[in-house]
């Protein structure tokens, strides 16, 4: 029984819109940061969901893997620079780090 | 069956997700995350990419949430000396928010539709050849790391070499 | 478990691959420099940078002599490298060369950095990280496939996301994560674009018929939505809108040789990038309904909305590196420019634009970062140092007036040359938006006259406050690397022919 691809998609735009409003809505870093591993998932369950069709060269699932280990390494350097954020400015919340004007 | 399957694990998702959207307490967002990223590596198993759903849990489950776990606990400053107070987001700009994610959803949702993805040439082919992926992806995803993916293999050990280097760098700098 | 068929197509694959190798030689020195600095460093901690970024220079020099070893060996036929992963042509054997000029440049602009100097940031780490930048520019110029262009474009971004911060203050900080949460943010809906462009194609590889064939099938506006959501990574990178929020903060809080070479490497090798989406995406004519959209118009409109922002913001700014923040914003509009006329003098104009363009920010940022022992990049501190100074004084204004867009400037050739091929491409479609552009961008180069002379300005015709108690030391390499960049500026103005004569080659 094949699951329907449209719904795959539908799901995976939905993840995306959530993500999305995370990283508007949210004010603190680490939130934000989940919202962006939102949208990659979404991203990768749409590359995998293709991939189906692709059976011999499987480029969306080895795309998939890939964008695992960057987002990984991502939150790796993100949170390295949260903790310099949070010494200096003893907050993570994005509305109480802004010095620069204009 | 696996329609059935796949939609109580869709189910788990948007709940997962939309409540990770509502909720004001980080640690909450935080296993939402994690049942939002199980339930992901559920459909991967189920839409035949076994490894990638092994890779899910091991890299976005056991990697990234505990180090969105560490900080949220590096960063946690208890409010007005209680140190029991659970750690909590501040939210803004709602509407516009919600308007945005709202009307991107229609946008994607409609770019789906309209784009009827199984009716593209190279899907059909490959559905109409019985080119679907139905076994273990496992030796054609290494062969093809090897061959044809050979360069951003290496690629990616420069990346993550680069983000080691700058997460210490940065973690362990005294100012 | 594998047919006999199978292996033998492997090994076949397998020996594509080795003879791939010979044309990666320059990134494998990269990489390779990459970790020996990295090495270097843990066995003799505390090296002084002269030494570390002599040794960095001797890397870049090698892979300078490899890179033009690839110009004179090259033929198209040797184009296509790991099976379809990059592309070797002669436009991106001229931009490896730019971007090894700009890493030295960058190298150099550190060592002179005052304030760079007395925070005294691990050095080690910093020439390693530019050189991994440098090897991601390198394969990012090369990129025909989807997953080489996010790669390498992440190998640039992550690199960035940490030299931002090398002042380690608490500004730095802020400036970092803004581009550390952009950044991931526009790659996330880049790659979720990528992820929409395989479903309509079956193929992640740009130059394939299978894509373009894919992509016409596909319906209009669906295409031209997944493209623009594909794009973002890029538009973030050349700080193009809607993705420019980062730069006025990273370029006020970052060092000012590392904002340096943000203003210019990555911003040239996400241009080129977007050239090639644009050769493809081009091709195509999408139906919204009845109305027939081309992919220049949405360029357009984008570019429109870069140049008027960048250069009204830009009006209010009393910083210097803010302003050349919001100067870079409206630059990047005029790069889209030649991308939007899409022929032949487009390509050729859009090559002259880019060296140009290199030569003006470093020998602008040099300018600032030597005036900033006495001024602390505010501008109005700028007042009367052009007097007492004349030669600095004479660079800042050959600068400001080539990054206005006069003459006698190669600023002003490069201008002239993307609006010719503007105008080209607006004879030949009758497309009225490209008229707008054309008018919008030359009201633009008027507007940008007011804010790029204010330096100037008030370097000659304001008095010096007496007495000058700070003393600014101009060295003698200061003074060889101004005539060195300022000079191409004059010279490529009257002689425009010798540098266009070169980049017609490259085809």
């Amino acid at each position: 029984m094949q699951i329907p691809l449209e719904n795959i998609l539908i799901l995976s735009a939905f993840l995306f819109c959530i993500g999305l409003m995370i990283m508007i809505t949210k004010r603190n870093i680490v939130v934000v940061l989940m919202g962006i591993e939102l949208i990659l998932n979404a991203a990768n369950l749409n590359l995998v969901a293709f991939s189906q069709y692709d059976a011999e060269k499987l480029q969306g699932q080895v795309f998939a893997l890939f964008v695992m280990v960057v987002a990984a390494a991502e939150a790796a350097v993100g949170l390295a620079i949260l903790l310099l954020v949070y010494r200096h400015f003893k907050t993570a919340n994005l509305d109480q780090i802004s010095k620069m004007k204009g | 069956m696996v329609l059935l399957l796949f939609y109580f694990f869709c189910f788990l998702i948007v709940v997962s997700a939309f409540l990770m959207l509502l909720t004001r307490h980080i640690l909450y967002a935080a296993f939402l995350l994690l049942l939002t990223f199980l339930g992901i590596a559920a459909l991967y198993a189920l839409v035949g990419a076994d490894f990638l759903a092994v890779s899910q849990v091991v890299i976005y489950v056991g990697g990234v949430l505990v180090l969105l776990l560490f900080g949220i606990m590096l960063t946690h400053q208890p409010v007005g000396g209680q140190p029991s107070a659970a750690p909590q987001t501040e939210s803004r700009n709602l509407w516009w928010g919600a308007l945005t994610g709202i009307g991107f959803f229609a946008l994607l949702a409609q770019v789906i539709y309209k784009a009827d993805f199984t009716s593209k040439a190279w899907i059909v082919s490959a559905e109409s050849q019985k080119r679907l992926l139905n076994n273990s992806s496992i030796p054609h995803l290494g062969a093809n790391l090897m061959t044809h993916y050979l360069l951003p293999f290496e690629i990616i050990a420069i990346l993550l070499l680069v983000a080691l280097v700058g997460a210490t760098l940065l973690a362990s700098r005294k100012s | 478990m594998f047919s006999k068929n199978l292996v033998s197509e492997l090994s076949n694959q397998l020996n594509q691959i080795l003879d791939s190798l010979v044309w990666v030689y320059p990134e494998l020195v990269l990489a390779g420099w990459f970790l020996g600095i990295l090495l270097l460093d843990l066995v003799w901690r505390n090296l002084p940078y002269r030494i570390l970024a002599g040794i960095t220079g001797l890397g870049l020099g090698l892979t300078a002599v490899l890179v033009y070893r690839q110009f004179v060996d090259f033929q198209p036929l040797s184009g296509n490298l790991f099976l379809g992963m990059l592309q070797l042509s002669p436009a991106a054997i001229y931009f490896k060369f730019i971007f090894l000029l700009c890493i030295a440049c960058t190298v150099l602009l550190a060592g002179r950095s005052r304030l760079f100097r007395r925070t005294k940031p691990p050095y080690a780490e910093f020439l390693a990280l530019l050189l991994a930048m440098g090897l991601g520019l390198h394969l990012l110029a090369m990129s025909v496939n989807l997953l080489m262009i996010y790669l390498s474009l992440e190998v640039v971004s992550l690199s960035s996301y940490i030299l931002a911060a090398f002042h380690f203050n608490q500004k730095a900080s802020e400036g970092s994560i803004k581009y550390l949460l952009f950044g991931a943010f526009s790659s996330g809906v880049m790659l979720y674009g990528m992820s929409l462009l395989y479903g309509f194609c079956g193929t992640l590889q740009i130059t394939d018929n299978q894509f373009v064939t894919g992509l016409a099938q596909a319906d209009g506006m669906a295409v031209l939505v997944a493209g623009f959501l594909a794009m973002a990574g890029l538009l973030f990178k050349i700080s193009a809108l809607p993705f420019h929020l980062w730069t006025p903060d990273v370029y006020q809080a970052s060092p000012t040789a590392v904002v340096a070479f943000f203003a210019t490497a990555p911003k040239i090798a996400g241009v080129l990038v977007l050239w090639q989406f644009s050769q493809v995406l081009g091709k195509i004519d999408f139906w919204l309904g009845n109305v027939k959209v081309e992919w220049t118009d949405l360029l357009a409109v984008l570019a429109i909305l870069t140049i008027i922002f960048g250069n009204f913001s830009a009006l209010w700014q009393t910083q210097a590196k803010r302003m050349l923040a919001y100067s870079a914003i409206a630059h990047a509009g005029f790069l889209l420019i030649p991308l939007v006329a899409a022929n032949e003098l487009g390509r050729q104009s859009l090559f002259f634009y880019l060296t140009v363009y290199v030569l003006m920010n470093f020998g602008a940022f040099w300018l600032v970062e030597l005036m900033s022992q006495v001024a602390d990049y505010q501008i109005k501190s700028y007042e009367g140092w052009g007097n007492a100074y004349p030669i600095l004084g004479l660079g800042f204004l050959v600068v400001m007036i080539a990054l206005t867009g006069l003459p006698p400037t190669a600023g002003f050739t490069a201008k002239l040359l993307i609006f010719s091929a503007l105008w080209e491409a607006y004879q030949s479609s009758q497309n009225q938006l490209l008229l707008v552009l054309w008018v919008v961008g030359l009201l633009n180069t008027v507007v940008a006259l007011y804010y790029y002379l204010k330096i100037p300005f008030y370097l000659f015709l304001r008095p010096l406050p007496t007495p000058p108690n700070p003393i600014l030391t101009v060295r003698k390499l200061d003074y060889a690397w101004l005539i060195l960049l300022i000079f191409p500026l004059i010279f490529w103005f009257f002689k425009t022919d010798w540098l266009m004569a070169m980049l017609k080659m490259l085809v």
